[in-house]
This record gives structure tokens, sequence and C-alpha cells, in this order.
């Protein structure tokens, strides 16, 4: 299967659409808003997830229900009484409040899903690393000692193991604690020694003697630019739509919401779902190509 | 000689880096609070989160400044490491997070910057292979703090390698009071609708649980290794000159 198409591109590209995203729909406490925000965000999760994403959902949907049930006991504003819990009123207004928080909580939390997906931790290295040049040294440091780490806490387990020192199944918590103790022990003092090596290598082959370069497999060409173009284009459109008051939405002490009659929030609402779909739509563009193409063949 | 005395050059050339805290202290920060204010309820989130970014920059800015050594980078690497394998290490005992014990001993051998670095670095590192979230500026800076605090403590002697069960003590209340101000705070702007006392209270009530694990773990940590690891630290420090 053909791979996600938005993460081919440049890691500035997808760091401005992942950071637009996430900032509009924290934004926007509007229902209409967040549901469109939640919708895209699923959709871009399950083409990148495919299958493996509805393990979310046993997650997401119970934070869904809890925060759009909980809120309302905290908010006690409005004017339609439902019923009376502990000698507090529950309010439709609240209620309501209450999901549209959970709509841009849950839609806050697939962007980052997905954010985790396309921005794996050599494109950050790449982001970062000119604004920070020894603080992205050190990431990548930390991201080549982790593996590293992982094989020699296994080694060291299986060494005590075989003298019979790891504990099983049956030892208890203050056990389990103190091997883990001694584990950590001699894992730090191979692991400092270690990089003390590492270091002195690097000196020898000059660190720290000029200006640090980086390599990077990542170019920066026309379709990334006409990409942000389009991202800058229908976001700005949001955003001047939601200046307008398309986003206006007053929920406590009465309801006062910019609804469908409301020219910005129809036109606010278009552009904002065609700026987060775009991604989607890429890998759409790209499926149709690739179906047209073999059927020529 | 030459090169010890660009060292020192370096060390005291810290002119850059106080004029960029000066004018986010003076200038951003408040800036930030009276758009928050200006916005209404439901933009603290937003509001709170430039603050925590704007707060660690000056962080950032004084370590690029400092040009560190490939020594040191280097062992911060590996504390930084120790700290997220020890969140993988009991990933068994859920909750039971001995990460800020390592920071903490860290900022003991380090000192207060050297402990925020690996703070805030230790959790976006960890972000980075558990997966990011609305909550990692705000993680970055509580367990940043954490580290600050614990090597300003060290500098006072309150924290110290010599008194293993005060130390232990003192980590936990550090860990205790730092996570439910920073964390569960980040909790009732994001989850809530309005900041009430209510509100306020329940969150942090609910944090309990797994604050005190979290803290229990933490002290756990400091009392078990933090004789052994400063040991270790002092060798090397001793041995190949590794300094801050």
């Amino acid at each position: 299967m053909q791979e996600d198409v938005f993460s081919s591109y440049n890691p500035i590209t997808n760091f401005i659409f992942f950071m637009g995203a996430i900032v509009m729909t924290m934004f926007f406490m509007h229902p209409v808003f967040a549901l469109c925000s939640l919708v895209c965000a699923l959709v871009f999760y399950f083409t990148l997830k495919r299958t493996k994403g509805f393990k979310s959902l046993k997650f997401s949907i119970p934070l869904l229900v809890i925060l759009t049930v909980i809120n309302p006991l905290f908010n006690t504003q409005g004017k339609h009484i439902i019923f009376k819990i502990f000698g507090r009123p529950y309010t439709i207004e609240s209620l309501l409040y209450g999901l549209t928080l959970a709509l841009v909580v849950v839609a806050v939390f697939y962007w980052f899903g997905c954010f985790n997906v396309v921005l794996t931790s050599d494109k950050f290295i790449y982001l970062f690393g000119r604004i920070t040049p020894s603080i992205s040294l050190i990431l990548s440091m930390i991201f080549r000692l982790i593996p590293d780490f992982q094989r020699k806490t296994t080694q060291i387990y299986n060494a005590r193991a075989s003298i019979g020192m790891a504990g099983d199944s049956s030892s208890s918590k203050k056990e389990k604690i103190r091997n883990g103790a001694v584990i950590l022990g001699t894992l730090t003092s191979w692991a400092l020694e270690n990089g003390i090596m590492a270091a002195d290598s690097m000196r020898s082959r000059g660190y720290g003697s000029g200006r640090r370069t980086s390599f990077a497999i990542y170019k920066f060409d026309v379709r990334n630019i006409i990409l942000i173009l389009a991202f800058v284009f229908f976001g700005g459109l949001t955003v001047v739509c939601a200046a307008m008051g398309g986003t206006e939405a007053e929920f406590t002490p009465s309801l006062n919401m910019a609804w469908f009659g409301n020219i910005w929030t129809i036109t606010g609402i278009i552009v904002y779902a065609v700026y987060l779909i775009l991604p989607t739509l890429l890998n759409v563009k790209e499926a149709i190509t690739w179906h047209v193409l073999r059927s020529r063949i | 000689m030459n090169e010890q005395a660009v060292l020192k050059q370096n060390k005291t050339a810290r002119k850059p880096s106080f004029w960029i805290s000066l004018a986010i202290i003076v200038i951003l920060i408040p800036a930030t609070g009276v758009l928050a204010y200006l916005l209404g309820d439901r933009h603290l989130y937003i509001a709170s989160v430039i603050i925590m970014i704007l707060a660690m920059i000056p962080f950032f800015v004084a370590f690029e400044g400092r040009k560190p050594d490939a020594r040191f980078l280097a062992i911060l690497a590996v504390m930084t490491v120790i700290a997220i394998v020890s969140r993988v290490a009991f990933i068994w005992l859920p909750n039971f997070k001995p990460m800020a014990g390592i920071i903490i001993i860290t900022a003991v051998a380090f000192g207060p910057e050297a402990g925020f670095m690996c703070g805030s670095l230790s959790m976006i590192a960890s972000n980075i292979i558990f997966g990011q979230g609305p909550w990692t500026p705000w993680q970055m800076f509580c367990y940043g703090m954490i580290g600050f605090i614990a090597g300003f403590l060290a500098k006072g002697y309150i924290i110290s390698k010599k008194h293993s069960i005060r130390s232990a003590v003192i980590s936990f209340f550090l860990v205790f009071v730092l996570s439910t101000i920073v964390l569960d705070t980040c909790s009732v702007f994001y989850y809530m609708t309005s900041v009430q006392a209510e509100s306020v209270i329940a969150i942090y009530i609910a944090g309990i649980p797994v604050n005190t694990s979290n803290a229990i773990a933490s002290a756990l940590c400091v009392f078990l290794l933090l004789k052994p690891i400063s040991a270790m630290l002092d060798r090397i420090k001793m041995k190949y000159g590794v300094e801050y």
C-alpha cells in the first residue's frame, strides 16, 4: 500500500499545518467548528493508521462522554434547568458548552495523534536543529541511546536472571523495585563511561571547532511552497471569518451563537474544512492518479 | 591555556540571553496575560501555553549561549536517557514514574540549569517517543522546574547525598507540589469550561493519587540512587573534568 503523501512533504510544511490546525481547533469554541475539526482529524487519523486506529476509540469515546457530563456539574450557569443535583442546577446551556469543549479536546487529541505519526523524531530534529544546535545534538544523542539502553537493560536483566537474581512473578513489590534500582545503577555506570568515550571521539573528530552543519534529506521544493500558500490562504480566510464574528458562540448565561444564517459562519466552516482536509485530499489525489496509471497499463 | 581562556569568556559573555530573558519577563509574559484577559475564560489554556513556552526560552538561550562542551553534552544526554528509561522500566507499575528522581540527582550533581535542561529534555524526548500532546509544554516546564529548584536546594545543602532520607522527603514534596501546581492546573484550563474554585479543587483532588504515587516513586529513587549515582557522577567529574 502507498504511504501517506503528506508525510513526504518537508517537515516545515507539516509543522505549519499541524500548528494551524491545533491552534484554530482550540480557539474556535463553536459546536459546528469543533465537530468539523473532529471529523477532519478522524478522517486523517484513520487514513494514517488504518484499522489500528480503532484502538483509540476505546479511549476517546468515554472521554467525550465524561467531559460532556461532568462540566455542567461545575458550571451551573444557564436558563434551562434539566434537573437539580446536590442542590445545584444542571442546565442545557452548560451541557452544550461541555459537549463543545469535549469535541475540541478530542479533536486536539486526534490532531496530536496525526502529528505523532507524521513528524517522526528525525523530522523533529530537522525542524529545531538550526535554531538550537546544542539541544538538537543532545536530542539526537538521546534517540540514539534509547535503543542502546533497551538492549543493555535486557542484557543486564538476563545476566541477573541466569544467576537467579532477577526475581520472578512471585517476588514482592519491594523486591521488584529493588531489582529495578540495581539494574538502573548498573546501566548508569556503563552509560556514563560510554558517553565520555563518545564525547572524546566527537572531540577528536573536530566537534566544536567550527560552525555545526546538519545533514537533512528534506528538500524544500515548489510543491511545498504551493501547499504552504494553500494553508496560508485557507487558514487566513478562516481567521478573517472568525474575526468578523463567524465563530462567535456564547453558552452561558444564555445561548447566543453565530449560526448558519450568518454569512461569515458558512464561509468560515467551508474554508476551515478545506484547510483541515487538505492532507487527506493529497492522499485521495495520489490514490486516483495511481489507479488511472495502473488502468492504462 | 588559550582554550581555557575561550571557555571562560564564553561563560561570562551572557549578554544576549540576559536581554532576551529581560524582554520576555518584562514585556511578553504580561502582554500574553493581558491578551488572555481580553479574550476571556476559555483562552486561558492557549495563553498559559504561550507563557510556559516563553518562560522556557531564557533557559534554552542561556544553554546555547554557553556552548557546552561535548563531554558535558554526552553526560547530560545519558542522564536524560536514564530518566526516560526509568519511565519505561517501571511500566508494569502504573503511575510509578521515578523520572523526577533522576532529574533531581542530575541537578544535585550539575546545578540548577543542568537540572532544568535534564527535566525539560527528558519530557520532550519521551513525548516524541510516546506521543506529543497538549500537555507537552506543561510537562516540560514542570519537570524542568523540579530540576531547577532541586539544583538550588542542593546548592544550599538542603538536598545532599549525605542525607538520603531528608533528600527523599524533600524530593517527595517537591514533585508532589509542582505536579499539582503545574500539571493539574493544565488539566483545569484544558478540561473545564469555566475556572471556578469547585472545578479547581475537584481536579486537584482527582490528581492526588497519581501525584502521590509519582512523588513516592521519585522519593524512593532519590533515597536508593542518590548516593550511588552521585558517586558515579563525582568520579566522572573528577576523572574527566566534566563541568557545567
